[in-house]
């Protein structure tokens, strides 16, 4: 009895003596994050409360809220065609986007794997995509598909192909900017998967080099369910750029022909800047939010536990 | 046998690595032509020159537009590097109250698409008097959640002994932050800056709607501006001035691409 009081006592004691360190390095902590809490704040909290509020609002020219609507913006942009067209068009392009640029990050880690001397430089020629900002690549790709000086257009051509301006197609034009976004997306793609494939004990092809398996074999049946994190953590780090998708539609195909290149975050700038409907713009972010923070919170989420540690 | 099996796999990777980058081997190809020699489809033309650079560096501001990028994205380098490191040692070495739902707010913040924010933020800069000007181009970036939380990460993982140390050695705050914390985890601040200029170098839609005059627009927005002007056909130009801005980025990747290799993944996979 005495000693479970004397027990309590200490607990007490300490337990109030850890509140005082804990009160004491309130300031000091404060004072750190100080300068980081008031940037995200004013620029990104405070915004995006903005943004709901403006979803609510009928806004006038000067973007200011005027009217308050309700769900109005939503009730109306989603019986808009222009805004489900863009959805559904963005939808085909972020699906078809990470899935390409993952088959061939694995490709290209495949073949940098293979053991050979000055593999490294082809490593670096691989991971060399990385270092080009969206703005150059798309006019690289611009030039490349150009009607009359482009060479892949001179290509289409020879190979027979009677519309060989992809960029006036709807289809075409899909094509280009998603191989131009893989093109882009691919050098980061590559690295992180070249090292995971380094990341698999080599044990394990050891084993299947005497059971006889094929090289294709070993990669589709080792390699593949070994670094499945990454290739999850890949997918939804490259679904959540493809949402976010912007210069590549601004400089390449403005959105045409017809609307087939209007994307989600391109809908939102036009319908922001160019027609100064804030809250319709507003609307379609709020949109845009939702799908990106559940895609983040899935990565959160999953990659938190299945992460395979080597 | 085995020289002809390693021939033929240094041959693939070869055409591989051509194929990769043919649009940057064309672009450079096509900058050394006379852009009548582009219009007239002749790529084989040996009429080789410098003269498209030379052109663009006398009849363009495509000098005035690096110096602005170079500015602005090393400005939020530092900022970031500064303000990231300090509320990153915040959350690895201090208790307060309410630590953990301050690192939940910033975590929450990764959610958030920076798109969905640009009408307010736009309207904010505006009030601050801040559009066309370095200060908005770089303030609402200085700091990161992700930089806080690569950086919270890379500090956690200092040894307990060496925070002892620091402890018996009397050291400060700000002490330990600059003599232990920050050298001990040199590489992946090397990393994080690297990382941070090359995002901010690249970046695009933020500066077309923020700046409107030759003294601030950063060069990517520049390309844009250049390209729709009556450039627009002067191929050869063009071709030069996209890679004049490929350049340093290229440049600073193979520099930096053996701590990209070790820290990329690491903060990627595991975070």
């Amino acid at each position: 009895m005495e000693l479970n009081k004397e027990l309590n006592k200490t607990a007490t004691e300490s337990k109030s003596k850890l509140a005082a360190t804990i009160k004491e390095n309130n300031k000091p902590a404060f004072w750190f994050l100080m300068p980081s809490l008031l940037i995200l704040t004013l620029f990104t909290f405070y915004p995006m409360i903005m943004t709901v509020y403006n979803s609510f609002f009928a806004t006038n020219i000067r973007g200011e809220a005027a009217k308050f609507v309700g769900l109005g913006n939503y009730f109306s942009i989603f019986q808009d065609p222009l805004f489900l067209k863009s959805l559904a068009g963005t939808l085909v392009y972020v699906v078809a986007f990470a899935a390409i640029t993952i088959v061939a990050g694995v490709v290209l880690a495949r073949l940098a794997t293979m053991k050979l001397r000055r593999i490294s430089w082809f490593q670096t020629a691989f991971a060399g995509t990385m270092g080009t900002s969206a703005a150059a690549a798309s006019i690289l790709w611009l030039f490349l598909f150009n009607p009359s000086v482009g060479l892949a257009s001179f290509a289409l051509k020879a190979m027979g192909m009677t519309n060989a301006n992809l960029l006036v197609d709807p289809t075409g034009a899909m094509i280009v900017i998603v191989l131009a976004s893989v093109w882009m997306a691919l050098g980061f793609a590559f690295l992180i998967l070249l090292s995971a494939f380094q990341s698999v004990p080599p044990e394990y092809y050891e084993v299947a080099d005497i059971a006889g398996w094929s090289q294709y074999k070993q990669t589709l049946k080792i390699t593949v369910p070994m670094i499945s994190p990454t290739l999850f953590f890949l997918f939804v780090v490259e679904i959540i750029d493809g949402f976010k998708m912007f210069a590549q539609i601004d400089l390449i195909t403005g959105g045409g022909p017809n609307n087939a290149t209007n994307f989600l975050a391109y809908k939102i700038y036009q319908d922001a800047f160019t027609f100064h409907n804030f809250g319709t713009a507003s609307a379609e972010s709020i949109v845009l939010t939702v799908i990106i923070a559940l895609a983040t919170w899935i990565q959160f989420h999953y990659t938190e536990r299945k992460v395979y540690y080597a | 046998m085995t020289h002809i099996k390693n021939g033929s796999r240094y041959l693939l990777l070869t055409v591989v690595a051509v194929a990769l980058l043919f649009p940057i081997l064309l672009g450079i190809w096509a900058s050394l032509l006379p852009t009548k020699d582009i219009a007239a489809g002749n790529f084989l033309s040996t009429n080789i020159s410098l003269n498209n650079y030379w052109q663009a560096f006398v009849t363009t501001p495509i000098i005035r537009y690096m110096i602005n990028s170079f500015v602005t994205a090393g400005l939020i380098t530092i900022g970031q590097l500064v303000l990231c490191t300090l509320a990153a040692y915040a959350f690895a070495f201090i208790n307060f109250r309410y630590k953990k739902q301050l690192f939940f707010a910033f975590l929450v913040t990764m959610m958030l698409p920076f798109e969905a924010q640009i009408i307010p933020n736009f309207q904010t800069v505006k009030a601050f008097g801040w559009l066309d000007n370095y200060a908005g181009l770089t303030i609402p970036f200085f700091t990161s959640a992700f930089g806080v939380f690569m950086l919270r990460q890379a500090f956690l993982q200092i040894p307990a002994d060496l925070v002892d140390f620091g402890n018996y050695l009397g050291l400060g705050r700000l002490q330990f932050l600059w003599k232990i914390a920050v050298p001990y985890s040199r590489s992946m601040l090397i990393t994080f800056a690297l990382y941070t200029f090359l995002t901010h170098w690249n970046q695009y839609l933020w500066p077309l709607i923020t700046t409107f005059s030759d003294d601030f627009r950063p060069v990517q927005v520049g390309l844009k501006q250049l390209q729709s002007e009556d450039t627009f056909a002067n191929w050869g130009m063009v071709m030069a001035t996209a890679i004049i801005v490929l350049l340093p980025t290229l440049a600073l990747l193979l520099i930096g691409q053996k701590f990209f290799k070790r820290n990329l993944n690491a903060g990627g996979t595991k975070g």
